[in-house]
C-alpha cells in the first residue's frame, strides 16, 4: 500500500484487520498518536487525513491508501516547532502530554480552515478531544495566541 | 507487534472503485461480506465482534457513492458523504437548513469527518441522530443490487434495531430529498456535545401558513425500537391553525405514541424493553418527548422574520 505519511511517500505491507492507529504506532513506530477509550470519543488517537483530524482507532490502516496522514512528528521543520507546538510550549497548554498530540493537531487544522477563531470556534473544534488533567483553558489560550501569531 | 487492546477479527479488505465491482463483490461475499465507509460505527462493531465478517468491503474509493447534487428540487446525497461534506455543501445550506441544526449537534468534528449518512441510516442506531430530520424531510432511499434498483421511503426503512429493509446484496447508494419551502424545528436531548447520543430527539418540517398547517412531519429518536414519524399528531395538527392549543394537543399525542411502544415493550421482554436505559429511564423519555416537541413545534410557528 502507498500512502504519504507526514510528507514523505511510503509503500508497506498493511495487514488488513488493523486499525491505522495501531499500524502508525506498531508497525511504523510514530507513537505520537495515542491509545486512549479506542472507540473515538476521547481524541488522543487523531490523526490529520489530507489536512482533516480525524479519529485513526476508527479508521483501517488499508483505508488510507493514497491519502496524506499527518501526526505530530510531522509538523516540525528544519528544526523548528510549529507555531501552535510552541505556543502550546508557552501557554501552558500542556500538562501530563497524553491529549496534547491530538489538541495540537486538531488546533493547526481549525486554524488551516479558520485562521481567525473564536473562543467558541476553538471549543467546538476540540469538542472531540477530552484533556483528563482538564487544562482546557490553557489549550484554549494556546490557541488564540497561535492565532495571533500566524496572522502576522 | 504489540498485543492491541481489542484486536479486530481476521477479514480480508477489498476497496472496488465501482460500484459495479462492489455489488459484485458484496454478492459473492454473501453473509461473509460487510460494507463500510466511514467506519465511525462498523469499527466498533468490529472492535466488539459483534459482526465478524470474512470480507469487509470498502466503499470509500467509489467516487459516484459521494457529493450532494440539485436536480429538478430534489437533492441527491451520495451515500458516502460525510456529515461535514453535507453541511459544507451550498445546495444544503440552502435548501435544507434543518440537516445543519442536525449535524451541529452531531458527535464531534472529527467523527462528521468520517461518519457518513449512509452509515448513519444503515446501522439503523433507534437513537440514529439524522434519521428524524431525514424522516421529517420525507427522504427516500435509492437501494441498488446487482440486477434491479429501488427507492424505498425512509418511513419504510428502518426495520428493527440494527435491521433496515436493505437485502444483504443491496447497497444504500444515495438519499434523496424532495426539497420544499417550509420551516422546520429540532431539538436533541443529550448529556454533552461532542460526545452524544440522543436521549429524545425531535425534528419536524412543515409547510405552515398564517391560517393553517397545510402539510407536516414530525419525527422522533431515541424512543422506540427503530427512529419514528408520529403520524397521530401529524394528522391532528394538519388544517389546523399552529397555535399553543393544537401544539399542545399534538405534543399529548406524541407522548401516548411513545408511551403505548415503551409500555408495550417492558410488558414483552423487561430486559430488552430498555437496551440504553442507562441514559435514561422511559418515563423520562416519555415526558421529554412531549417537552421537546412542544417546543419544536412552538419554534415552528414563528412566522419567519417575525419578532419573537
Amino acid at each position: 500500500m502507498k500512502f504519504t505519511l507526514n510528507g514523505n511517500a511510503v509503500d508497506i505491507d498493511v495487514p488488513p484487520n488493523l486499525t491505522l492507529l495501531n499500524f502508525l504506532r506498531d508497525t511504523l513506530e510514530i507513537t505520537s498518536p495515542k491509545v486512549g477509550c479506542d472507540e473515538g470519543e476521547c481524541g488522543t488517537c487523531t490523526v490529520l487525513l489530507n489536512g482533516e483530524p480525524v479519529n485513526s482507532c476508527l479508521v483501517l490502516a488499508a483505508q488510507v491508501e493514497n491519502q496524506e496522514i499527518t501526526t505530530l512528528e510531522g509538523l516540525e521543520k528544519n528544526g523548528n516547532l510549529d507555531i501552535v507546538q510552541q505556543t502550546f510550549l508557552d501557554h501552558y497548554g500542556s500538562q501530563c502530554g497524553f491529549c496534547t498530540p491530538g489538541m495540537i493537531l486538531a488546533s493547526k487544522s481549525l486554524l488551516d480552515r479558520n485562521p481567525t477563531p473564536t473562543e467558541e470556534d476553538i471549543k467546538e473544534a476540540l469538542e472531540g478531544n477530552i484533556c483528563r488533567c482538564t487544562g482546557y483553558q490553557q489549550i484554549i489560550e494556546s490557541v488564540l495566541k497561535a492565532a495571533e501569531l500566524r496572522a502576522r | 507487534m504489540r498485543d492491541q487492546a481489542r484486536p479486530l477479527p481476521t477479514f480480508e479488505f477489498v476497496a472496488p472503485d465501482s460500484l459495479t465491482d462492489a455489488l459484485k463483490l458484496l454478492q459473492e461475499g454473501g453473509e461473509r461480506a460487510r460494507l463500510i465507509a466511514g467506519g465511525t460505527d462498523m469499527m466498533l462493531q468490529l472492535k466488539n465482534h459483534t459482526v465478524q465478517p470474512e470480507i469487509v468491503i470498502d466503499l470509500g474509493k467509489i467516487l459516484e457513492l459521494s457529493g450532494v447534487e440539485l436536480n429538478n428540487d430534489v437533492l441527491h446525497i451520495g451515500a458516502t458523504t460525510t456529515l461535514n461534506e453535507i453541511k459544507n455543501s451550498p445546495e444544503i445550506q440552502q435548501k435544507a437548513p434543518l440537516l445543519l441544526d442536525v449535524i451541529d449537534k452531531f458527535g464531534s468534528h472529527m467523527l462528521r469527518n468520517r461518519a457518513t449518512v449512509g452509515g448513519n441510516l444503515c446501522h439503523a442506531s433507534p437513537a440514529a441522530d439524522l434519521a428524524p430530520a431525514l424522516l421529517a424531510l420525507d427522504v427516500s432511499v435509492r437501494l441498488q443490487g446487482v440486477a434491479d434498483e429501488r427507492l424505498v421511503p425512509l418511513s419504510e426503512f428502518f426495520v428493527s434495531p440494527g435491521k433496515t429493509a436493505k437485502q444483504p446484496d443491496e447497497i444504500l447508494t444515495k438519499i434523496e430529498i424532495p426539497c420544499r419551502d417550509g420551516r422546520s424545528g429540532y431539538l436533541k436531548l443529550g448529556r454533552r456535545k461532542g460526545f452524544n447520543v440522543s436521549i429524545v430527539a425531535v425534528a419536524a418540517f412543515g409547510v405552515i401558513t398564517k391560517e393553517k398547517v397545510d402539510d407536516i412531519r414530525v419525527a422522533l429518536c431515541a424512543v422506540a425500537p427503530t427512529p419514528i414519524r408520529c403520524r397521530k399528531a401529524e394528522e391532528s395538527l394538519i388544517g389546523n391553525p399552529l397555535t399553543e392549543e393544537f401544539i399542545d394537543n399534538a405534543a399529548q399525542i406524541v407522548m401516548q405514541e411513545v408511551k403505548q411502544i415503551t409500555d408495550d415493550r417492558e410488558k414483552s421482554d423487561i430486559r430488552r424493553a430498555s437496551p440504553s436505559y442507562h441514559r435514561a429511564s422511559s418515563p423520562f423519555r416519555v415526558e421529554m418527548s412531549r417537552r421537546l416537541t412542544r417546543k419544536v413545534l412552538t419554534t415552528m410557528s414563528i412566522e419567519p422574520g417575525a419578532e419573537k
